[in-house]
């Protein structure tokens, strides 16, 4: 039953973001739950014009998200705050291009869930970021908290 | 058993900047506060931020 649930809803990068709307509140999963290929596809829709305006929530960003939607070019569409500054948004930080919100990392749930509307969460599976120690923890209930106030949208 | 973290600096009256660095932001303050909260619960630990 679940392997037929799960085949139902396959669907491809560009079709899973095709519903985003302009100005969505959008935050990925962190470190190894980044999705390239979701990412990809936003930035795909934003280098075309489908999409105007994006905002992003990062928490470390490292390498698939700088080089997609927190690339210098969509600076003008995408609206980026970071709850961690990293090798990928520090120079953005640096000049001004991308905000730092300043947390303590088990904060996170509580910032997203109680002061942010979640429009679209986007992660993948990731089995070794289940297994990282403390104070990474928070990151993964940030993940599952954002996960829980986008459906919270979506029902 | 002692528990370290990183720091970028640290005075001699023992107080850490782990997300500064030469006047603009290098990190963020992260789990430098539950780092401690936590070995401070933990009586018999040592620790050094």
């Amino acid at each position: 039953m679940y392997k037929s649930l799960y085949r139902n809803k396959l669907t491809t990068p560009a079709k899973a973001v095709e519903r985003v709307k302009d100005e969505s509140l959008l935050i990925y999963g962190a470190l190894l739950a980044e999705p390239p290929a979701l990412l990809e596809a936003f930035a795909e829709r934003l280098r075309a014009g489908d999409l105007n305006k994006l905002r992003i929530l990062s928490s470390l960003p490292l390498v698939h998200a700088p080089k997609t939607v927190l690339a210098a070019d969509l600076v003008d569409c995408v609206e980026r705050c970071s709850t961690f500054v990293g090798a990928g948004d520090r120079g953005l930080v640096h000049v001004g291009l991308n905000d730092y919100l300043p947390n303590h990392l088990h904060q996170l749930p509580k910032l997203i869930s109680e002061y942010m509307t979640v429009d679209v969460a986007a992660t993948r599976r990731c089995f070794v970021s289940c297994m990282i120690i403390p104070p990474w923890k928070a990151i993964r209930f940030h993940t599952r908290t954002t996960l829980q106030s986008s459906l919270k949208m979506t029902t | 058993m002692i528990s370290v973290n990183s720091v970028l600096e640290v005075d001699l009256f023992g107080q850490a900047n782990a997300e500064f660095m030469e006047g603009h932001q290098f990190s963020g303050t992260g789990g430098q506060l539950d780092f401690r909260e936590e070995l401070l619960r933990a009586a018999e630990e040592m620790y050094i931020t």
